[in-house]
């Protein structure tokens, strides 16, 4: 009788307790997650996030392949290369959570798929200063054979999907094109762009070392990153084109590596991300297009009425989904890349 | 051959052998210290080679293995998805294996090899559309052994295997390492697993160390070296060796060279790439032996000649000169060395020769060649100098007796004896008056001769041959035993007795036998004339200084006129010896037997004091305004004393010297002129005046008047006779002589004037004073006085 009450008081001060702070690793993209909303995630629920950052999926993936993953909780992946990691057991499945959401898109719900939590889509194009170009940009040929006054300051990186797919669309091919001829042609071209080259990185973490110094001023990059180029840079007159040849389409997931349980704070923060006032705050600060339709509705005229973020039908009919290709098609577009890489 | 040319023929091979075989071996010197710091250049290059070559295998070796065990590789190799694979694997791994090339400077491809060698990627891409190949050097790299891969044939195996692979380019060296993984086995593993799948990886590269090497090589020894790099052939028992050596070529350059299990590098360096490297040293060496050489020779055979031929030469030269002209030029030299001693010795030798030849061995005086040599030399000489030579024939008489009686070695000694005695007495100078220009032979025998040089006049051989007699008297005695040899001597005079050896010999020898037909013990001149007139002139001799003594001698006086006017204007003085005149011996004959005497001077010093003594009772008494001319002998002007006693008489009697003249005779004047001139001087300074007697008739030089402070010149009778005779040189003297006297500004008196054309001549031709028989003869004081009287009348009414 002494002893049970006692320990029914710290049986109801550990249940009152709230669960204990827990850190949530994420590995994610630089800028694609409002401060704001980590500091209301903390705070709300008193654990701890931890962001680290990656600016090319490639050395994403050579993290996750090294066993390396195991540090973090959550890890951005791209709805394709998720799809592909399906396969090899990499992930945990978040069906459950997933459930558990509402408002998520089913469209983008099914790209990311079992194994992901939909996060944002967008399209890829060109960003360039407007203040600099003579003409507008239009097309992905321009990426390549840049106009003159671009010259010396094109900052793009070498991705055996994205570098080709582009120079294939240049030409007028399928961006995930598997005809050698075409796929010479799309090399010479990434040839021809070396020369032009001011940077061989990715635009948005160019523009994050440089900052207001940067001399950038055409870029490949995504829908998502016009805003936050035009933060960290100052110069506002950065425009976002989708090429008139074609687009490639992309979904972002959340993936939970394989080998950890589910941490209570990861499903937490998987949940507090898609309140929809989190997902609408999230959206507007970052300038992504949000996949969560509950967030659609709280989102400001000025959010809603973006061009950019919301591309038009016409736009997404050019688009193309991201690809796996066969094996022989993949080594052939690595070596392409990779040949340019020791160039 | 001549000394000097053997000398040099001598030294010159010698010294150039001695010199190009020390420079030889200088240079043989240099030649191994170079070839000695070459090995040890070339050995440590090698060294240095073998050390990078080992650090950068091991290097290789470990990029090999990390490759081997990276997490790339392990996952690329152990994925089944293949698209898994070739989308995120294989580009990891192809970033991983370009980084690694990046990172190596050496290594330009890398190849992975699936199973059964099929390549599954390369680095460098190169064109990517291109299906990666095998590398040409990995082909034939698989084509060999496979069984190395595993190290079957050993129980370890070697899991890493290395080759080195010569390229087409001759001038680089690719070289490869590869390693075999099992992806799911440990390395150590695999020896048991030798049919598992296996993954190949090839590093590839070009190897620059050799071209390296060759370079530093060729710059540091010169272009002349190879180097060649052959690949091993794989070799079964795969050792660590790695060796280098280098020795000394065949040809005296160097081989060396590196070798290991996988290649070799073999160097040559000829002879020529070592010699050139002292090429500097060489044409120093040659320089300098050349130079040495040059030097040496010279200073050697300079001293040679100088130090033994020179002196050797010089002594053969004075021989050969003493030889042709047989009066030796060798004389005694004072040095200790050989050549010293040659000529001393030879000096010795002739002499000895000499004297044996010219010496009688008996006496040691000269013998009959000797004698014959010197007579031709003395009678040579006596014509050159017109003196008198006498030849003294002696002969030993009863000679035969003493060899007879008392023995031939009495009878030698004898001879030696008066060998001895008779070179005493006649090297005596006081009786000679010539020193030296005596020489004593023995012909033979008991004969001997003396050759009396230079002599004045025969009276000398008369003394001499006289106190050769003199010898014998009484006996001739030698060591305590008299023997009754006396002497015979014949004299012979030359030049009156013979011009020449044989003729004066064979006079002398009549002379001798003259003299021993004459009882021997006597001496005989060959001339009889020669004797008589010794004779008469030692009886004058006598007589005149008997008068002198006596007071026998007189003075007459010749009056002096002058031509125009005939006034006695002087008067000369004459010498008279009465008791000489009765035998008929004038002045012109006493007077020079006074002075080959000396009694000339006590003669003149008496007609001095006479004369001056007349003259100042001349003056005195009976007024004589004229001057007095004084004979005086040429002899005086020898005499340092003369001016002074005639300043003594000119003091004594008071008389004003510039009435006094003193005659000279021209020919006085001839020899010994200096002194002369300063005398005649001397008695110039006392006032006297001085006059030139039977001018024309000596040799007198127009430059030798100046020398004379002459006043008056008295033309020879000679001249003064030839007047009128038609003897124009003769007349034409006496006008030389006015000029003459003209130019000079003297006095002239014409002597021995007889007839009134003469006289009146000299008055045509200017001349102002004479004297003669015409105007009057010498006379006696007392007539003179009278004439005197007469005269001064004359010029009292003139």
């Amino acid at each position: 009788m002494k002893i049970i009450k006692p320990a029914v008081v710290l049986l109801i001060l550990v249940l009152s307790l709230p669960t204990s702070a827990e850190k949530v690793r994420i590995y994610n993209w630089r800028l694609y997650l409002a401060d704001q909303v980590v500091e209301t995630f903390e705070k709300e629920s008193g654990h701890t996030l931890i962001q680290m950052y990656y600016d090319e999926e490639a050395v994403r993936d050579a993290v996750i392949s090294s066993g390396r993953s195991q540090g973090f909780d959550l890890i951005m992946m791209d709805d394709s290369t998720l799809r592909l990691m399906d396969r090899l057991d990499r992930f945990q499945n978040l069906e459950s959570i997933n459930g558990d959401i509402e408002g998520i898109e089913p469209l983008w719900r099914k790209a990311c798929g079992p194994f992901g939590v939909a996060y944002s889509w967008g399209t890829s194009g060109l960003m360039y200063r407007s203040s600099v170009a003579v003409e507008p940009i239009h097309s992905w040929r321009q990426l390549f054979e840049v106009p003159a006054e671009h010259q010396g300051r094109l900052v793009t990186h070498l991705d055996h999907q994205d570098s080709v797919a582009s120079a294939l669309m240049a030409i007028g091919a399928h961006p995930f094109a598997v005809d050698k001829v075409a796929l010479q042609q799309a090399f010479n071209l990434l040839q021809k762009q070396q020369a032009s080259i001011l940077a061989q990185t990715y635009g948005l973490a160019y523009a994050q070392i440089h900052g207001t110094s940067s001399k950038m001023s055409l870029t490949y990059g995504f829908s998502s990153d016009l805003s936050e180029l035009i933060k960290i840079s100052g110069q506002d007159d950065w425009v976002y084109v989708v090429p008139e040849e074609g687009t490639l389409l992309w979904a972002d997931c959340w993936a939970a590596p394989y080998g950890k349980t589910l941490k209570p704070a990861t499903v937490a923060f998987l949940k507090f991300i898609n309140r929809p006032d989190i997902a609408a705050m999230n959206a507007e600060r970052m300038g992504f297009t949000t996949v969560n339709q509950a967030a659609l509705a709280l989102v400001n005229n000025d959010y809603r009425s973006n061009k950019v973020l919301f591309p038009s039908k016409a736009i997404q009919d050019r688009g193309s989904y991201y690809q796996i290709l066969d094996p022989e098609s993949e080594k052939l577009r690595q070596r392409m890349i990779t040949s340019l890489q020791s160039q | 051959m001549r000394l000097l040319p053997r000398v040099n023929y001598i030294l010159m091979p010698v010294i150039i052998t001695v010199f190009t075989f020390m420079g030889w071996i200088v240079y043989e010197q240099f030649y191994r210290a170079s070839q000695t710091y070459l090995k040890g250049y070339l050995e440590q290059e090698l060294s240095y080679v073998q050390q990078q070559m080992h650090l950068e295998w091991n290097s290789y070796q470990s990029i090999l293995n990390k490759i081997s065990i990276s997490q790339e590789l392990l996952q690329y190799t152990s994925t089944d998805d293949s698209r898994y694979q070739s989308f995120v694997f294989e580009s990891r791994l192809m970033k991983m294996l370009a980084r690694v090339r990046r990172n190596t400077s050496q290594i330009q491809q890398i190849q992975l090899l699936g199973n059964d060698d099929k390549p599954l990627i390369s680095i460098p891409v190169g064109n990517p559309f291109d299906t990666p190949e095998i590398d040409f050097e990995v082909k034939s790299f698989l084509q060999e052994s496979r069984a190395l891969r595993f190290g079957e044939t050993r129980g370890a195996g070697k899991s890493i295997q290395r080759f080195i692979y010569p390229s087409i380019d001759p001038n680089t060296v690719r070289f490869g390492i590869a390693s075999t993984i099992v992806p799911h086995l440990l390395s150590d593993d695999r020896a048991n697993n030798p049919n598992s799948e296996y993954y190949t990886i090839f590093l590839v590269g070009e190897l620059t160390y050799f071209s390296q090497l060759e370079k530093r090589i060729k710059n540091h020894i010169g272009a002349g070296v190879t180097l060649q790099f052959s690949v091993m052939p794989p070799a079964n028992d795969a050792q660590e060796l790695s060796d280098i050596r280098v020795v000394d070529g065949s040809d005296g350059g160097l081989v060396g060279g590196l070798s290991t299990e996988l290649f070799a590098i073999n160097i040559v360096v000829p002879k020529t790439s070592i010699a050139s490297r002292l090429s500097a040293v060489r044409s120093d060496i040659y320089l300098s032996v050349l130079s040495v050489i040059l030097i040496s020779f010279l200073v050697l055979s300079t001293l040679i000649r100088r130090q033994i031929i020179s002196p050797i030469t010089q002594l053969k030269e004075r021989v050969k000169k003493s030889r042709q002209q047989q009066e030796s030029l060798l004389s005694y030299i004072e040095s200790d060395d050989e050549v010293a001693e040659l000529n001393n010795s030879y000096l010795e030798l002739l002499n000895n020769v000499e004297r044996l030849a010219s010496r009688d061995v008996l006496t040691g005086l000269g013998n009959r060649r000797n004698f014959q040599n010197t007579l031709s030399r003395a009678i040579q000489r006596n014509v050159e100098r017109n003196k008198n030579i006498a030849l003294l024939y002696i002969d030993l008489d009863n000679f035969k007796q003493v060899n007879d009686h008392h023995g031939h070695a009495a009878g030698d000694l004898v001879l030696q004896e008066f060998g001895c005695r008779l070179n005493d007495v006649v090297r005596l100078e006081d009786v000679t008056g010539v020193p030296g220009g005596v020489s004593l032979s023995r012909l033979g025998g008991d004969e001997f001769v003396v050759l009396l040089n230079d002599i004045p006049n025969p009276d000398v051989a008369l003394a001499v041959a006289n106190r050769i007699l003199e010898l014998f008297d009484p006996a001739f005695e030698v060591a305590g035993v008299q023997y009754g040899v006396c002497a015979s001597i014949g004299i012979a005079i030359s030049p009156e007795d013979g011009g020449d050896a044989t003729t004066l010999l064979r006079h002398a020898d009549a002379a001798l036998y003259k003299a021993k037909a004459h009882g021997k013990h006597c001496c005989e001149f060959f001339t009889a004339d020669i004797a008589e007139a010794i004779r008469r002139k030692t009886l004058i001799a006598n007589d005149l200084s008997s008068a002198l003594v006596n007071g026998d001698l007189r003075l007459v006086f010749m009056p002096i006129y002058e031509v125009e006017t005939l006034i006695i204007v002087g008067v000369e003085v004459l010498l008279r010896c009465p008791t000489l005149e009765r035998q008929g011996i004038g002045p012109d004959q006493f007077i020079p037997i006074a002075e080959s005497t000396g009694l000339i001077r006590k003669i003149d010093l008496w007609v001095l004091d006479s004369a001056l003594a007349c003259l100042k009772c001349l003056q005195t008494e009976h007024g004589f305004s004229g001057y007095l001319a004084i004979n005086i002998s040429g002899v005086e002007l020898h005499s340092k004393k003369f001016p002074q006693k005639v300043d003594e008489y000119i003091q004594m009697y008071s008389i004003d010297p510039a009435s006094v003249e003193i005659e000279l005779t021209e020919t006085a004047l001839v020899s010994n002129t200096d002194n002369s001139a300063i005398i005649l001087q001397q008695i110039k300074d006392l006032g006297l005046g001085l006059s030139l007697d039977d001018f024309g008739t000596g040799y007198t030089a127009f430059n030798q008047l100046i020398h004379y402070p002459v006043d008056c010149l008295k033309i020879d009778r000679s001249f003064i006779s030839a007047i009128g005779t038609g003897a124009v040189e003769k007349a034409a003297m006496i006008d030389t002589i006015m000029a003459l006297a003209k130019l000079y500004k003297l006095q002239v008196v014409a002597e021995g004037v007889e007839t009134a054309e003469q006289l009146d001549y000299l008055k045509t031709i200017g001349c102002a004073r004479a004297q003669g028989y015409l105007l009057s003869k010498p006379v006696e004081w007392e007539r003179f006085l009278a004439l005197w009287r007469e005269n001064a009348k004359n010029i009292d009414l003139s």
